[in-house]
């Protein structure tokens, strides 16, 4: 292959395909991709997890395919198992300061935003993984932090 | 006798005066030294010059002629040319504030010049402005350049870290080297870096990389799966380099910076010919520890998707 005469091209957006963020970008057709606005951001108390709470709101696999997000099954499946860590956890992605949202649970109800919102999608799947890994919930909300806050 | 028009004479009279009426403003835009602008950004910092372009028209030799030795002169025409910068920057190391400034240089027979940079952008090319408190000041060196018929400023260099700007006029050039401040930064202390530095084993695996390809699309190299990674510490930052690259057909992806982004995370800076070019920060990279010893890294996109897990290496 002759490089020179390929001076352009972007390997960076080639990563970035290949992790699958052009995916997720429309994995919701024309909806705009959800980007932290810094609106949420900080250091704002995490949710208690409200007593009792499940995951029988969280959108199913088949309503997701309906929405055109096949890919986003997974993660919601992973944030079924475990509502009541999920429910402890503030969204960092800036959703939260929506009055009728209670905690990150809430990204994957109603109309389940967090298949459009790859903050809202790595919070689930971080707190899934380290829950699975034995962390306790203020583990999981410290690592949250860490990496999203 | 009164003097009626028939409808076709109201009509033609109508069709003139709209006529009349449109090229009125057609014919004041017309202008011997038209304006011009010319913008650059440099890692978010936005630079520009507005200006108006003489034309020699067949003139030769303007300098010392018809842009006298010693005045102060706007590079340009009609109303001053101004230079806009949107953060702080250094010119010819000099500092120079957020603003938009009127830009003038003093030239001289001998071989350096003077550049103004004044506060007042409201001034015509003749007011050049006197010294006064505020202004920048700093000798400028033009060289010889092949004939140049209408003044032109432009950016014929672009880097991560700063632009050329340079002004061209008759057989003159002016370049003008501009430093932006750095939007990110990548130094680490040296506490910080001491227990990440050595050698890794890196196994990447992106998700879409396992896909099956479209073999109707243009070849596109597949990013390295399985990499050595030896970071160390240099000039207060984490240098590393990759060895193969991750990418083999293009040159510049062998030597990366790890860019402190939040505590205990990195991103990882692509350096070619020694200077950061890009920051890959859609995937940060963690380094994970076992009973106080560093003993690999991972890297997520923010998706929490892990792209690249490495080991530490004996």
């Amino acid at each position: 292959m002759n490089v020179a005469a390929r001076p352009g091209l972007d390997r960076r957006a080639a990563l970035r395909r290949l992790a699958g963020h052009a995916a997720m970008l429309y994995a919701g057709g024309p909806a705009v991709l959800r980007v932290p606005s810094g609106a949420g951001w900080g250091k704002s108390a995490h949710p208690t997890p409200r007593p009792g709470v499940t995951a029988a709101r969280v959108l199913t696999a088949a309503r997701l395919r309906e929405l055109g997000a096949p890919d986003a099954v997974e993660t919601f499946d992973q944030v079924r198992q475990i509502p009541q860590i999920v429910d402890g956890i503030r969204c960092r992605c800036g959703c939260a300061d929506d009055p009728a949202h209670y905690s990150l649970l809430s990204c994957y109800e109603g109309d389940g935003m967090a298949r459009l919102c790859e903050i809202c999608t790595g919070q689930g799947r971080m707190a899934f993984r380290l829950t699975r890994a034995g962390r306790s919930l203020n583990e999981v909300r410290a690592a949250v932090d860490a990496r999203y806050g | 006798m009164s003097a009626r028009l028939s409808p076709c004479g109201a009509a033609l009279v109508g069709v003139v005066a709209g006529v009349t009426a449109l090229a009125a403003p057609l014919r004041a835009q017309l202008a011997a030294s038209e304006a011009a602008s010319v913008m650059q950004t440099v890692d978010g910092t936005r630079m520009e010059v507005r200006y108006s372009r003489p034309r020699l028209r067949g003139r030769r030799g303007v300098f010392g002629t018809q842009v006298h030795w010693g005045h102060v002169w706007t590079a340009g025409a009609n109303a001053a040319t101004t230079l806009a910068v949107s953060k702080a920057v250094t010119l010819e190391g000099q500092p120079v504030a957020a603003g938009r400034y009127s830009l003038w240089l003093i030239p001289a027979p001998s071989g350096t010049w003077e550049l103004v940079l004044d506060h007042d952008t409201t001034l015509f090319h003749t007011q050049g402005p006197p010294p006064r408190a505020g202004q920048v000041r700093l000798p400028v060196h033009p060289t010889r350049g092949p004939l140049t018929d209408v003044l032109t400023w432009s950016f014929p260099e672009v880097g991560a870290t700063g632009a050329t700007l340079a002004m061209e006029w008759d057989t003159v050039v002016v370049a003008l080297h501009l430093r932006v401040t750095p939007s990110q930064s990548t130094v680490v202390a040296a506490a910080d870096a001491a227990p990440v530095v050595g050698r890794y084993r890196v196994h990447f695996d992106f998700p879409h990389a396992r896909a099956p390809k479209d073999t109707t699309a243009p070849h596109e190299e597949a990013p390295a799966t399985d990499v050595t990674f030896d970071v160390r510490y240099e000039g207060n930052e984490l240098r590393a380099r990759m060895v193969p690259p991750l990418f083999r057909e293009q040159d510049g992806y062998a030597d990366w910076v790890l860019a402190p982004r939040r505590p205990g995370y990195y991103a990882l800076g692509r350096v070619q010919q020694g200077e950061v070019v890009e920051f890959y920060d859609f995937m940060l990279l963690a380094f994970t520890t076992d009973s106080g010893r560093t003993t690999g890294f991972e890297m997520r996109g923010s998706d929490d998707a892990r792209y690249a897990q490495g080991t530490r290496l004996p």
